[in-house]
């Protein structure tokens, strides 16, 4: 994982990451980040959602497609 | 004589406190005979000494007892039967229609008084010292019979002079007293499954031997107390019973050890703890448990035991002893100062399944309505979290199906990751008692487990699953099932989601889930694979049970819904013998979840965003709740490294040693303003801690426990608090001084409000839990008794939704540098992390934890026997000793988590599942090297762990 991405946000972007890889293997796109995006609401408590979509654009290289779509979606 | 409470006898039947001679016979057939005089109708298949016990004709006996199967060795039973020769024994004949029996007449008398003259003629008579004088079955039949004097004298040839086995520090064995009854040998056949003792010799040189005449600690014996149950002399008698004297009152518990939920009487004398008996009554155990339970009960008395508060500003200080009002305001004020100070989000609280219900039910409740946030969490999140998304996702409920007693109806049993006579020890023995029966036994684990071959049981396959690819091999199999034509579509059509199971056969059967194409990740030969899958699918009831080894796994969620896939394509769901049953690790995982610990869920799996849900909880707590998900254990970690997350209420969890990556878990404690640790000792959590509440152990309070089974058993008060206060007081004492007030008389009353808000829970009570022994969940007005075997007409969702499982490579692999692969595990006489265990003499049988290593490997690296070696990840490195096994598959090394110092966790990397965080504790990419030293972290963990003993030691002396 990059280093440019802040040490507080590595875990939860290994976690989207973890997610997608799961929730988003075999999907369109479109489901895909439907079922990422529904996952994280039911699951993930507002304030980590939060502090990855305030830095989005750091994580952006880490991420998948879906996963920041997935966050779009939330905001 | 004693008195003992029983809940039993509050109804007509059943009565466990009487001993009917031969076990209960099931058959829809009834046989009326007449029993001196009286005529009873019985099923057919009952032997005479049962049918006449149930008349009310107890018949003198010695060698039967109703655990186990007639022997007819001792002829203390005889009776007469019209129209039958000679005296049969009652034990060995079973009724028949019209029978007439008479069992009480002078010859009878004459023939068991001489057969009991013979007996005592061997056997030293001190019963005034002897340590089971009054709970002795040879006495009672001397006087039952009426011996008064014995013919033969006590100088001819006898055993009287044997020597007594004390090796077993919790029983003795004194052969002067045995009669050779071999009802212990049975006990340890039947009942527990080791097969530790014979009898050894003929005639008169016929003796117990342990193993081959080696002392019990030598033994294979697994100190389960069977044996000594079953003993009707003093010959096998606890250490306990000989030191403090006989019992004279017993309360019915519950085991506050594993997820089987062990009904015990707990036996006192005055306010002395004796002996926990197992209980007949006990509808997990049935009379049977293992030796925690029934032995590892002296930690309660260890003088580590901490029993009053402790305070301090700093962990570099000492602690301060202080009253219960001064430590529970010093919590109360630290944590809304926090709040004050850095938000309401900034702290939270963590129960563990060790709690109650009603104890996890008032943390989350302080949590959501006296904290403001859904920050609280429990334990099971780093156990089973992935087996209630996986249940939940595809059979609609996050619940095992099955009551134990169902496996005796199995045809074929999948045993997957888990260790059942090693972590689940009674369930194991009911399980070898069905393989001995005829059973097929498939055991899919990367360990050759002990019941891949243990004495007359071998599983037809052992399938060595490399860790981390359970997913894979799941799929393989459910493949296997569709190439052979071996669903159960009527099943699939009939009760399962239509979409769901297109998407699934379309998933399933493409050419990647193939065993061909999966031998190469799982390393499972595809033909072994093949036969496998084929017997699963053949079997007219196939069960799976599964543990840690599925849901302790990046992919433990998709794992779990593997399970479920399997079970409802073949349509084993619904019924006895069948079913997925996860193997709960702690005592009450399945009540801790039950009860609302997750930070996203309400009591009864109910999602915080439900407004219906949570208008209901509003009404009855009276503040308004959130409606989004709080942190779960590593979030809070995670946020409490990154300086947001401030304050913890820790109820009996001990994640400092537990939770994977030490490093970063001690990071996070260090980094909180407020830590409270509720436990019984300054455990490894604890010496981070700023508040210390003495917690109670489960003999000081009362409360329910919620097994694997879904089995609701009561926890009942057997001595006051150490402390002077129950877990639930304390939580609701510091709700009160939180600003929220609580104000239960009784964990009845908390019970009583969980019926009244959970849809799963309306018929549970105190009451009833008294008048029924126990009750499986759900238990409402369309199940008034409760529920046994869950989803036979229908699932909570309506449809069984068959998941698309992909199988998706966890990133821990072995590479060059950490080329092995390092998985963890439980041992029998080791609980969790070990703090109560470690405090009893089941230390004698595991004093530390060690390294299993594959003889190739350790050639490899040069490793011998019993040497030092340094295990190294990416996460850390910690030091413990070798054992060379060919139990472990190349490639694999194995280790447990019992000891702190071991330091197990420092190794173990935050990888977790994908959908639940659980972390993936059995997978970690390790490299081995013989060593001299302890590693950095354990020689840090030293100093640390001796300063904060000083802290309390200050604190203690004054
Ligand atoms: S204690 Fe259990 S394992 Fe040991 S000999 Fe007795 S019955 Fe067998
Ligand atoms: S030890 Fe007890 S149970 Fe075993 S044979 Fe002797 S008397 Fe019977
Ligand atoms: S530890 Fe488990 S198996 Fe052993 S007695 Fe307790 S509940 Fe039963
Ligand atoms: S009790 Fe029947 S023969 Fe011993």
């Amino acid at each position: 994982m990059s280093s440019a991405i802040p040490a507080e946000l590595k875990h939860n972007v290994k976690m989207l990451s973890d997610i997608v890889r799961n929730l988003g293997a075999g999907k369109s796109q479109e489901s895909a980040v439907a079922a990422v995006s529904t996952h994280l609401k039911k699951f993930w408590s507002p304030s980590m959602i939060e502090s990855l979509q305030k830095h989005r654009a750091e994580i952006a290289d880490e991420l998948p497609a879906v996963a920041l779509q997935a966050l779009d979606k939330l905001e | 004589m004693l008195n003992f409470y029983d809940p039993a006898e509050q109804q007509e039947a059943p009565r466990w406190d009487i001993d009917f001679g031969t076990p209960r016979v099931a058959s829809d057939t009834l046989v009326s005979l007449t029993i001196d005089g009286t005529e009873i109708t019985v099923p057919q298949g009952t032997s005479v000494m049962r049918a006449a016990t149930q008349a009310g004709f107890a018949i003198p006996k010695l060698c039967a007892t109703d655990s186990l199967q007639a022997f007819g060795s001792c002829r203390m039973c005889v009776v007469e039967i019209d129209g039958m020769k000679g005296k049969p024994a009652s034990c060995t004949t079973p009724v028949s229609d019209g029978m007439v029996v008479r069992t009480q007449s002078e010859s009878l008398q004459r023939l068991r008084r001489n057969v009991m003259e013979l007996y005592i003629s061997d056997h030293p008579l001190d019963c005034l010292t002897c340590a089971a004088n009054g709970d002795c079955e040879l006495q009672d039949m001397a006087g039952v019979v009426g011996l008064r004097d014995v013919r033969y004298g006590f100088e001819g040839e006898n055993h009287l002079q044997a020597e007594k086995d004390q090796s077993n520090p919790y029983f003795t064995f004194d052969p002067s007293k045995c009669i050779v009854c071999s009802r212990c040998v049975r006990a340890c056949d039947e009942i527990q499954g080791t097969l530790a003792l014979t009898i050894d010799g003929r005639g008169f040189e016929s003796k117990v031997a342990a193993g081959q005449n080696a002392d019990f600690m030598d033994s294979e014996c697994v100190s389960c107390g069977a044996c000594v149950q079953a003993c009707p002399t003093a010959t096998l008698i606890e250490k306990s019973v000989e030191n403090i004297g006989q019992p004279k009152r017993s309360i019915v518990t519950t085991c506050a050890y594993c997820g089987v939920g062990c009904s015990f009487k707990a036996e006192l004398r005055g306010d002395q703890l004796v002996r926990m008996v197992p209980y007949k009554g006990g509808g997990a155990n049935k009379g049977h448990s293992c030796v925690k339970g029934r032995f590892a009960f002296s930690y309660a008395n260890h003088p580590d035991r901490i029993t009053r508060p402790l305070v301090r500003d700093s962990i570099d200080e000492d602690w301060r002893e202080v009253d219960w009002d001064e430590a529970i305001a010093f919590a109360a004020t630290k944590l809304k100062d926090i709040q004050a100070r850095y938000g309401v989000q900034s702290i939270g609280g963590i129960t563990s399944s060790r709690c109650s219900n009603e104890e996890t039910y008032l943390v989350q409740k302080l949590v959501r309505a006296g904290f403001g946030s859904n920050n609280v969490d429990t334990c099971a999140r780093v156990c089973h979290s992935p087996t209630g998304f996986g249940l939940k996702t595809t059979l609609g409920e996050s619940a095992g199906t099955q009551t134990f007693e169902s496996v005796q109806k199995a045809d074929v049993i999948m045993v997957m990751g888990a260790n059942p006579t090693q972590a689940h020890p009674v369930f194991g023995s009911q399980l070898k008692k069905r393989l001995r029966a005829g059973a097929k036994l498939i055991v899919a684990d990367p360990r050759a487990i002990e019941l891949v071959e243990s004495p007359h049981i071998r599983a037809e396959h052992h399938l060595a699953v490399r860790p981390g690819t359970n997913v894979a091999f799941i799929n393989a199999m459910a493949h296997v099932l569709v190439r052979e034509k071996l669903l159960d579509h009527a099943f699939m059509e009939q009760r399962c989601d239509d979409a769901s199971v297109a998407a699934w056969l379309e998933f399933i059967q493409q050419e990647r889930n193939s065993p061909e194409a999966t031998e190469k990740i799982t390393g499972v030969p595809a033909a072994e694979l093949i036969a496998a899958a084929k017997l699963f699918g053949k079997a007219a009831n196939a069960a799976i049970y599964y543990g840690l080894g599925v849901t302790e796994h990046s992919q433990g969620s998709t794992t779990v819904m593997g399970i479920a896939n399997l079970a409802l394509a073949t349509g084993n769901i619904g019924r006895e013998g069948v079913g997925v049953n996860p193997l709960r690790g702690q005592n009450n995982v399945q009540g801790s979840c039950d009860m609302g610990s997750f930070p996203h869920e309400f009591p009864g799996y109910r999602h915080v965003s439900d407004d219906a849900t949570r208008e209901l909880f509003q009404g009855a707590w009276g503040v308004e709740l959130h409606n989004q998900p709080g942190l779960r254990i590593p979030n809070m970690f995670d946020a409490a490294v990154n300086g947001t997350f401030k304050g913890l209420y820790c109820q009996g969890e001990d994640f400092a040693q537990s939770d994977p990556n030490t490093q970063h878990v001690e990071n996070a404690l260090r980094s909180m303003e407020c830590l409270i640790v509720q436990d019984l000792f300054l455990n490894e959590t604890a010496k981070f801690a700023h508040v210390f509440l003495p917690g109670a152990t489960f003999l000081e309070k009362d409360g329910t426990f919620t097994n694997a089974e879904r089995r609701i058993n009561r926890v009942r008060k057997v001595m006051s608090p150490a402390s002077g206060k129950a877990d639930w007081e304390i939580t609701q004492a510091l709700s009160c001084a939180m600003g929220y007030p609580m104000n239960y008389g009784h964990p009845s009353e908390i019970m009583d409000e969980i019926a009244q808000l959970t849809p799963t829970f309306t018929g549970v009570s105190y009451a009833r839990l008294d008048e029924l022994g126990s009750i499986q969940w759900p238990c409402n007005s369309d199940h008034p008794r409760g529920t046994p075997i869950m989803h036979e007409q229908v699932f909570p969702i309506g449809r069984g939704q068959m998941a698309v499982t992909e199988y998706v490579a966890t990133e821990e692999r072995a590479t060059r540098k950490f080329p092995l692969l390092l998985t963890t595990g439980r041992i029998l006489s080791q609980y969790n992390v070990g703090a109560q265990t470690r405090r009893t003499e089941n230390n004698r049988w595991h004093a530390e934890d060690v390294l299993e290593v594959h003889p190739h490997d350790a050639e490899e690296r040069g490793i011998n026997d019993g040497d030092w070696v340094g295990l190294r990840s990416r996460a850390g490195e910690t030091v413990l000793r070798a054992v060379i096994t060919e139990a472990i598959q190349p490639g694999v090394v194995y280790t447990t988590f019992h000891h702190p110092v071991t330091g197990a966790n420092v190794i173990t990397t935050d990888n977790s599942d994908w959908a639940t965080n659980c972390p993936e504790y059995k997978v970690t990419a390790v490299q081995l090297e013989k060593v001299s030293s302890p590693s950095q972290w354990q020689a840090q963990y030293q100093r640390f762990s001796e300063q904060q003993d000083e802290h309390l030691r200050t604190a203690r002396t004054g």
